[in-house]
C-alpha cells in the first residue's frame, strides 16, 4: 500500500460536520488529510484519533497564491491553541489538532454561523446565483432556437444539452436550497445551544453514493491504477459508502 | 426567539470586550479570558476572530498597532458604553435575585 492516496470527496460546501466526521474516521483508519482541492490528498499515518474542524474565512480566496494578511492572522490565532491548517483552496479552512485535549476552535455556534454566512456571501452564494443565471440564459437560447417542443425532441444534441443544463441547474438549486434550509435549522438550534449536522442523512447518502461512482483512487508507489481489482480497503470504502 | 444582535452580550463577548480595556492582541485575549475566569470561560480561536471582526465593524474596538503579523486592539468609547450597559444589566439581574431572596417567605 502506498503512503499517499488521492480521493474525490463529494460534500456540500457547507457540510462542515460531515467533512469533520469523515476526516476523523479517515485518521482513525490511518489517513491524514494533507491537501483539499479538486482531489483530496491523504498521507498514511499511524491510525489514531485526531480532532478536525472545518471553518470558513471570508478573507480567503481561490485566487490568492498565498494566505492573505487577514487569513494569516486567523491561522496564527488557531496555531496558538494547537490547530494546524491543512492546505485548502478557497474559503473553507480545515484544521486538525492531535492533542487529546484539543480546545474547540468555535465556542459560540451563533457567531460561527454568522462568520460562515459572511464568508459564503462573498463567494459561494453569488457564484452559484451567477451560474444559475447562465444556465437559465442557455436554456432559454436552446428553447428559442427550436420553434416548437416537437422540433427540440427531434434534435438529439439540442435535447441532450437541454437535459444536461437542466440537471446541472437542478443540482445547484438543490445546493442553494440545502444551504438555506441548513442555516435556518442551525440558527434555531444554535440559539438553543445545540449542534446541527450540515447535510441531512439522505443528501449525505446520495452525495457519498455519487462519490463512490467516481471513486478513483491513485496510489503513488504501489503501481495500482483504477481498473484493477478492488483492494480490501477499496471494498471497505465502497461498503461504507453504501451503508445507511 | 432569535438573539437580537448585540442587544445583550454573551459571556464570551463580555470578556473579550473586558480584556480590550487594555490594548491587547488576539493571542493575549485567548490566554487572558481563561485566566480572568479561572478557566470557567474560554474563547475558541475561530470565535475570537469572528468576534473581533464584528466588533471592528460595529465600531466597538479599534486596531491600535500592527507589529508584523501581530494586530493589537483597544476598546473605543462606544465599546466602553456597550460594556457598561451590559454590566448594568448583570447588576440589575443580581439585585433582582437578592430582592427575591429577601422577599421570600420561609416555609413551615
Amino acid at each position: 500500500m502506498g503512503n499517499v492516496k488521492y480521493r474525490f470527496e463529494n460534500f456540500s460546501f457547507y457540510d462542515h460536520s460531515g467533512i469533520r466526521r469523515h476526516l476523523e474516521q479517515m485518521a482513525q483508519k490511518g489517513w491524514l488529510l494533507e491537501r483539499a482541492g479538486t482531489m483530496w490528498k491523504y498521507r498514511a499515518i499511524e491510525p489514531k484519533k485526531i480532532a478536525f474542524t472545518v471553518t470558513y474565512c471570508a478573507h480567503a480566496s481561490v485566487f490568492d497564491p498565498k494566505p492573505s494578511e487577514q487569513q494569516q492572522q486567523f491561522i496564527d490565532l488557531c496555531a496558538h491553541t494547537g490547530w494546524v491548517p491543512v492546505k485548502t483552496v478557497g474559503q473553507m479552512q480545515i484544521f486538525y489538532n492531535e492533542s487529546p485535549d484539543a480546545p474547540p476552535l468555535q465556542t459560540d455556534p451563533v457567531v460561527e454561523l454568522e462568520g460562515m454566512h459572511r464568508a459564503l456571501k462573498k463567494n459561494f452564494l453569488p457564484a452559484t446565483l451567477v451560474l444559475l443565471l447562465c444556465y437559465a440564459v442557455m436554456l432559454y437560447c436552446i428553447f428559442a432556437v427550436h420553434s416548437s417542443l416537437v422540433f427540440l425532441l427531434t434534435d438529439g444534441p439540442g435535447l441532450g444539452a437541454a437535459v444536461l443544463l437542466f440537471m446541472a441547474a437542478l443540482f445547484y438549486i438543490w445546493q442553494l436550497a440545502g444551504y438555506f434550509l441548513y442555516r435556518r435549522r442551525a440558527l434555531r438550534a444554535a440559539e438553543a445551544y445545540q449542534l446541527v449536522w450540515g447535510d441531512g442523512p439522505i443528501l449525505r447518502y446520495l452525495l457519498r453514493w455519487g462519490t463512490t461512482v467516481v471513486d478513483i483512487e491513485f496510489w503513488d508507489d504501489s503501481g495500482r491504477i483504477f481498473g484493477d481489482e478492488l483492494t480490501a480497503q477499496q471494498r471497505e470504502l465502497v461498503i461504507e459508502a453504501f451503508s445507511p | 426567539m432569535p438573539r437580537a444582535k448585540f442587544q445583550t452580550l454573551t459571556e464570551q463577548m463580555f470578556y473579550v470586550l473586558l480584556c480590550l480595556r487594555t490594548e491587547r492582541c488576539g493571542t493575549d485575549i485567548l490566554d487572558r479570558v481563561p485566566a480572568m475566569t479561572a478557566g470557567r470561560v474560554t474563547v475558541g480561536s475561530g470565535t475570537l476572530y469572528n468576534l473581533l471582526e464584528q466588533f471592528l465593524d460595529q465600531g466597538w474596538i479599534e486596531e491600535t498597532k500592527v507589529q508584523g503579523r501581530r494586530h493589537s486592539y483597544r476598546l473605543t468609547p462606544d465599546g466602553e458604553a456597550a460594556l457598561q450597559k451590559e454590566y448594568g444589566r448583570i447588576c440589575a439581574q443580581a439585585e433582582d435575585y437578592r430582592r427575591s431572596l429577601r422577599e421570600e417567605v420561609p416555609h413551615g
